[in-house]
């Protein structure tokens, strides 16, 4: 069940009118969220359905046992175990194939002709982002940093709750079990303001992101053998904008979603083109996993607390994992790890810029320098194998002449790129301007005729990027 | 409490509003709707003299299951150019034709196993499911634009799934339950009524391939043979004699400009051939078709020459108006009658 589907648009309000029903039981609020969230959940395939139960039923458990343990080794030693659960799970389901052709792909170069075993299971949808969620849960409790959760009903829903289940973002136990224990009050002016940012999300992938990848960017992948230069170049430019547009329009679903149940979810982007280095760009891309990678994996693994060698050592091993955790294939590896280059680089410039006096450099070349180094790693994002890499390579170094793409199609990549850089305060504004200030009708009048803009528009129903992760 | 909500309920409630008054402005305009059914115009003329019913599924005159010595049984393979749901049932050139040859004297019966958006694969497994039963002696097979969409889909716009085997017989989807939200929302007028509006507009933005490629030509001509040699071992595996008709367009010359509400409803069903490309995809198509049928010595019954090219039989590309039904349907009982009574003669 996407976002942007006719299920939703039927399974969102009576979602939310059983919710309202409910009002004053938050027991049952929270039974009926839970049901609804593994009924969204099963949408896609039942059996996914046990995955998210046994991780739940395991953490809780774990959870459980560790609070009520004083002894240092025995806590770590649960710590262990709800990591290697759910890392393992995450490593059958998601990574075993991968290692295994890799594992083949070494013995034949040395000789040997081994058949590694594979298996044909489904990779289930959004387990990346279930499985950080409920680790941060562990860490945390393993930290003391959160008190532990006693309801396994709340405990579960904070594992599956629908709006941001299968793509984020990813919320912390400690940033949503809170909400789920203090009952929550939703008012008309909460439901106003989610629904346009359910819209603003709707529009964003629907208008943008699927018409980029329709006009620009599918017919230039698929075609890069052939396909001129301008159109592979254009192509990647308008990648950048589809996948954001994509992604960040799945976060203002989530968030609106939420936000018309009483809850608050954090903040996923936050304009990241306009960011005048790698490091900041990694503050307003997918927040969420950044921060989750910063706390609970660069500063366990130390940090830039040691030497320099070891800094840089932390932060290539984030990001290429980091990279992992998108998918199991050498170009999200290559994506990650060409993002810790480039941060060991940003560190490095950094440190040189205390030593000497900050060259001159205007704020509008910083952001365009920074936005096409970031450009080279949506290319490794992008293609689907090597082989593809080097095609868009020499397609683009071999300076093919011509043009397919259609100049209305630029406009859009041009006005994709204008509404990115358009202050956030502005959009913000407008939003609530229409929300808080018209009158209900007209609201409810301009989003059904935005529904019908977008089933015009929607070429074909087409899942969000990040379901695949 | 609904004070809360609505915000929703009011687009929820003016959604259902509109699409209420657009039903209600479809159906008297002769459209099939999600509320209001069938289309008034499509009803038969009387009561159990045409089709599709639960017994007759074709859309011409009802003939009964079991063959009648010395009845020629005509199955035309085909889709919305010969089932044309907005033209009363017995204008269609497949009623008409059975009505001209049985003036002639000649005893037919025709089972129109035609629907809007079929392929030649869609007309083979319907040849598979109900031909055994129906036992026809002709299959007509009058098909290409849906064919050369389905194949552009493919070759042209790649992004569906590049390895997809096209060439074999789809199995039967599952049908939908009356409950799928997405099929419910893909038969409301407003939907349908936004596609159409919207569609070639964004198709428009879309690279469109004008037919001039020689690899994916040649890829398309294999593609658009493979589906012709289907529909004939088809009709050859029921003991039919299996004919093909030539594909005729209100303006089949690439150069020649194309009205724009032709052009747009070209753009409607296929946004990734430019309306060039796609008018040489029909020429490559009825090469290709050609080629087949002296390959596998099929005869070729010549409608496009009598109708192509004269816009005014058309009310678009390629779905004629009553007098274009007429002529294909005088065409086809010209090209039918010598080998009908040769048939005759035979004692076949």
């Amino acid at each position: 069940m996407n976002f942007n589907s006719a299920e939703y648009l039927v399974f969102l309000p009576v979602v939310l009118l059983l919710h309202g029903l409910l009002a004053g039981r938050e027991r049952g609020r929270h039974w009926l969220l839970l049901a609804a969230s593994y009924l969204f959940y099963m949408s896609w395939d039942w059996q996914y359905a046990s995955l998210i139960a046994f991780s739940t039923f395991v953490d809780y458990g774990l959870g459980r046992a560790m609070a009520a343990s004083e002894d240092g080794r025995r806590r770590r030693a649960l710590l262990v175990a709800s990591l290697t659960t759910n890392l393992g799970l995450l490593a059958v389901f998601k990574y075993f194939n991968f290692f295994a052709d890799s594992a083949e792909s070494a013995l034949t170069w040395v000789g040997l002709d081994v058949e590694v075993p594979h298996h044909r299971l489904l990779l289930p949808v959004g387990i990346s982002f279930y499985t950080f969620q409920t680790l941060s849960y562990t860490i945390d409790l393993y930290r003391r940093q959160i008190e532990v959760e006693r309801s396994l009903t709340r405990f579960a829903l904070f594992v599956s709750f629908f709006p941001q289940l299968v793509a984020g973002p990813i919320v912390r136990a400690s940033e949503f079990l809170p909400q789920l224990s203090s009952p929550r009050t939703v008012r008309a002016e909460q439901v106003r303001r989610g629904v346009a940012r359910i819209f603003r999300g709707l529009l964003k992938k629907v208008l943008i992101a699927d018409l980029l990848a329709a006009t620009l960017v599918d017919p230039a992948f698929a075609n890069l053998e052939s396909a001129a230069s301008l159109d592979l170049v254009l192509g990647l430019y308008a990648y950048a904008f589809q996948i954001y547009a994509d992604f960040s329009g799945y976060s203002d679903i989530a968030i609106g979603t939420a936000l018309c149940l009483g809850y608050e979810l954090p903040e996923n982007f936050n304009r990241p083109y306009l960011s005048r280095n790698v490091r900041e760009f990694w503050t307003r891309w997918h927040i969420s996993l950044s921060s989750w990678l910063r706390d609970y994996l660069y500063i366990p693994l130390g940090g830039n607390r040691g030497s320099q060698r070891r800094t840089s050592f932390n932060l290539m091993t984030t990001m290429v994992l980091g990279g992992l955790w998108h998918g199991a294939a050498a170009n999200f590896l290559l994506w990650g790890a060409y993002h810790g280059l480039l941060l060991m680089f940003s560190r490095g410039a950094d440190r040189r810029a205390g030593e000497h006096a900050a060259p001159a450099r205007s704020v509008f070349l910083e952001r365009a320098i920074c936005f096409h180094l970031v450009l080279g790693g949506w290319l490794l994002f992008r293609v689907q194998s090597m082989g593809q890499l080097g095609d868009w390579i020499r397609g683009v170094s071999e300076m093919r002449p011509g043009m397919d793409a259609r100049p209305v199609a630029v406009l859009l990549l041009a006005i994709a790129a204008a509404l990115h850089f358009t202050p956030r305060g502005l959009v913000d504004r407008a939003q609530e301007r229409f929300s808080d200030g018209f009158p209900t009708p007209v609201q409810g009048a301009v989003y059904a005729a935005l529904v019908l803009l977008l089933c015009g528009a929607t070429l074909d129903t087409s899942a969000f990027i990040y379901f695949q992760f | 409490m609904l004070a809360r909500y609505a915000v929703i309920l009011w687009t929820l409630g003016l959604l259902a509003a509109g699409e209420f008054a657009l039903e209600l402005r479809a159906s008297a305009r002769g459209f099939r709707t999600l509320l209001f059914g069938a289309p008034v115009l499509a009803a038969p003329a009387s009561d159990g003299e045409f089709g599709p019913s639960s017994r007759f599924p074709f859309r011409s005159r009802i003939a009964p299951r079991e063959r009648r010595d010395g009845v020629t049984r005509i199955w035309i393979a085909s889709a919305s150019y010969a089932e044309h749901v907005r033209m009363p049932v017995e204008s269609i050139w497949p009623v008409l034709l059975q009505d001209e040859l049985k003036a002639r004297g000649l005893a037919v019966e025709v089972l129109n196993a035609s629907q809007a958006g079929w392929e030649m694969h869609r007309s083979v497994r319907t040849l598979r499911e109900l031909g055994e039963a129906w036992a026809p002696d002709l299959v007509l097979v009058y098909q290409m634009s849906n064919d050369l969409d389905r194949i552009a889909s493919a070759l042209v716009g790649r992004a569906v799934d590049p390895e997809a085997d096209l060439d074999a017989i789809p199995e039967p989807p599952a049908p939908p339950s009356d409950l799928d939200p997405t099929e419910v929302a893909r038969q409301t007028t407003a939907y349908e009524l936004m596609r159409s509006k919207f569609g070639p507009l964004v198709g428009d933005l879309r690279p469109q391939c004008d037919g001039r490629e020689p690899g994916i030509n040649a890829a398309a001509a294999a593609r658009i043979e493979a589906r012709f040699r289907g529909v004939i071992a088809c009709g050859r595996e029921l003991g039919a004699t299996p004919m093909l008709v030539s594909f005729a367009t209100a303006y089949p010359d690439p150069e020649q400009p194309l009205p724009p509400e032709f052009a747009a409803g070209l753009k409607r069903a296929n946004s990734l051939l430019s309306s060039e490309g796609w008018r040489r995809w029909v020429r490559l198509g009825d090469e290709c078709m050609r080629g087949v049928a002296e390959a596998e010595g099929v005869p070729v019954l010549e409608v496009a020459e009598v109708i192509d090219g004269r816009a005014e039989h058309f009310v678009d590309q390629y779905h004629f108006t009553a007098e274009g039904h007429r002529l294909v349907a005088t065409q086809l009982a010209d090209e039918l009658e010598p080998r009908l009574r040769a048939r005759a003669e035979a004692g076949r």
